[in-house]
């Protein structure tokens, strides 16, 4: 086999042949090196060390040292060839245990070797392999692929809950979470852990929540977010860097929103949009705030430029007046809903709760059931 | 089991990665018994979770497993700064020379032949986990 890998055009060194070819004689050495180890277990496990078998291992070991030397990894030829010594001395050692010791230490030596050059086999011009995306260490690359694995597996049992929940498969979810969290952390990715542990955490309060659908698109757009993030990370880290800061920001701003209670009523008014409840309470007509008239026109001028809080202390200084006006005629689903969005809004000028789309979208889904439920209120009984 | 000259296992957290799930049992079985603090993975990827949240006084590892075999996990725990203190035993049930020299290229601190003795368990940890890391580490864990 090493003669076969000798045949190959490689004396020129690796670069001028391609990472392809560079990969194939680090594989093919990884087979010289692995049949060194067949053949000293042979040695160890036969009664006595026989020359015949000891010459095998020694003509192995020097094509292998023959290789190292065509590559021009000077240092790694003398450390295999120096196991060449050592064997040697294997054929002269009678005890069983003490022959096995040490050919197990030229193995070790070996295949410390081996794994030098496994890890080295990036290829001295391409750090990045193109066709699969992945850093070419060929460990992190294999963590790398099982985390595409699982987190495929995480947003399939999220897009199924969100058809059909299933506590089964909220279980599954989470553990899928930590699993991913735990590679995240061993790839050094600390960022990334804490956003993922973050989602498994809202998952996990989720029972006590309101806001089931909310919770899981929430989780569901975070991993899409860590998943482009660990899609372009080999590439372009500045990049990556740009897209967990967003995952953050959009975690931020929905847990913030939670803390609101905004997520919630959103969620029961996609309910009452679904099953046509109509929950909305009978507010006087003439008691009936004209407020959300212009909230829309108000939310697009805070939209397009939201360092001018203007708009925004408008439409908040309205909503808790309904909020007042809606509690004193016992209209509670219509009071709280209008005091939450207010506040929602107090926090976003305030800064407590960072202005990004996710909340603009939150607070006007939540305007828009507030509309429904003031128009329902209207209705003749 | 019998602990009367061997020193108090209790409250050590051992992680146990065996895809094997009788042998998982069985193992698990003899720590727990032995008053251990047990968590089983059944493949490398998982281990690695399980690891990073049990923080683990010592981990007993299978050569075979799925997703990430057992020197693929133990390499990256010992090139880890915050785990690679962590004694990891490997096992296998071939426990040929280029498994025990691959083992020790990884970094294992030990390597077994299954099946794994009740005696031979306990006298790994009782090797491999000193009582004052084992402290240390239980004080870590409740931010001490």
């Amino acid at each position: 086999m090493a003669a076969n890998v000798e045949n190959y055009p490689v004396s020129a060194g690796p670069d001028q042949y391609g990472n392809q070819l560079y990969q194939s004689v680090v594989s093919a050495l990884n087979d010289e090196f692995n049949s060194v180890g067949t053949l000293l277990n042979d040695v160890v496990r036969s009664p006595a060390a026989k020359t015949a078998m000891l010459h095998d291992v020694d003509t192995t070991i020097a094509q292998i040292a023959n290789i190292l030397e065509i590559l021009g990894w000077n240092n790694a030829r003398d450390a295999v060839s120096q196991q060449r010594a050592q064997l040697a001395r294997l054929g002269v050692v009678g005890d069983p245990l003490r022959r096995g010791k040490l050919a197990e230490d030229i193995l070790v030596e070996l295949l410390a070797v081996a794994s030098l050059i496994e890890n080295s086999a990036v290829g001295p011009n391409d750090p990045h392999d193109e066709s699969t995306n992945m850093i070419k260490d060929p460990l992190r690359c294999t963590v790398f692929a099982e985390l595409a694995v699982e987190l495929n597996c995480v947003e399939a049992l999220l897009s199924e809950s969100l058809v059909r929940f299933r506590p089964g498969f909220l279980e599954r979810t989470i553990i899928g979470l930590r699993n991913i969290a735990g590679s995240l952390y061993f790839l050094d990715m600390h960022r990334a852990v804490a956003v993922i542990t973050a989602c498994g955490a809202s998952l996990m309060a989720m029972n006590d929540a309101p806001d089931h659908e909310w919770r899981l698109r929430m989780v569901s757009g975070v991993l899409t977010a860590i998943e482009q993030y660990l899609y372009v990370f080999p590439h372009d880290p500045d990049a990556a860097e740009v897209l967990l800061t967003g995952a953050e920001d959009y975690l931020a701003s929905a847990k913030a929103l939670m803390k609101t209670g905004l997520s919630g009523h959103g969620y029961r008014q996609r309910v009452a949009d679904i099953e046509g409840v109509d929950y909305g309470a009978d507010m006087a007509p003439d008691r009936r705030d004209n407020v959300l008239q212009n909230a829309a026109g108000l939310m697009t001028q805070w939209r397009i430029s939201p360092d001018d809080t203007s708009p925004a202390k408008k439409l908040s200084r309205e909503l808790h007046r309904l909020s007042v006006v809606a509690a004193e005629d016992g209209e509670n689903e219509i009071s709280h809903l209008s005091r939450d969005i207010g506040m929602a809004i107090d926090a976003a000028i305030n800064s407590s709760l960072p202005v990004t789309r996710n909340v603009f979208e939150a607070i006007a889904y939540s305007l828009s059931g507030l509309t429904r439920k003031l128009e329902a209120s209207a209705a003749p009984a | 089991m019998d602990t009367g000259s061997t020193r108090d296992l209790a409250g050590i957290k051992v992680v146990v990665v065996d895809d094997n799930e009788l042998m998982c049992h069985a193992l698990v079985t003899v720590l727990e018994s032995a008053g251990c603090d047990v968590v089983a993975a059944s493949d490398g990827f998982t281990a690695l979770a399980r690891i990073a949240d049990h923080r683990p006084n010592i981990v007993f590892l299978d050569v075979t497993l799925p997703r990430l075999d057992g020197f693929q996990v133990c390499t990256i725990l010992k090139q880890n700064q915050k785990f690679s203190v962590i004694p990891v035993i490997m096992f296998s049930a071939i426990g040929g020379l280029s498994e025990r020299a691959r083992a020790r290229v990884v970094g294992a601190d030990f390597f077994l032949l299954k099946p794994l003795g009740r005696e031979e368990i306990q006298a790994v940890i009782e090797r491999f986990v000193s009582p004052a890391g084992y402290s240390k580490n239980i004080l870590s864990a409740h931010g001490g």
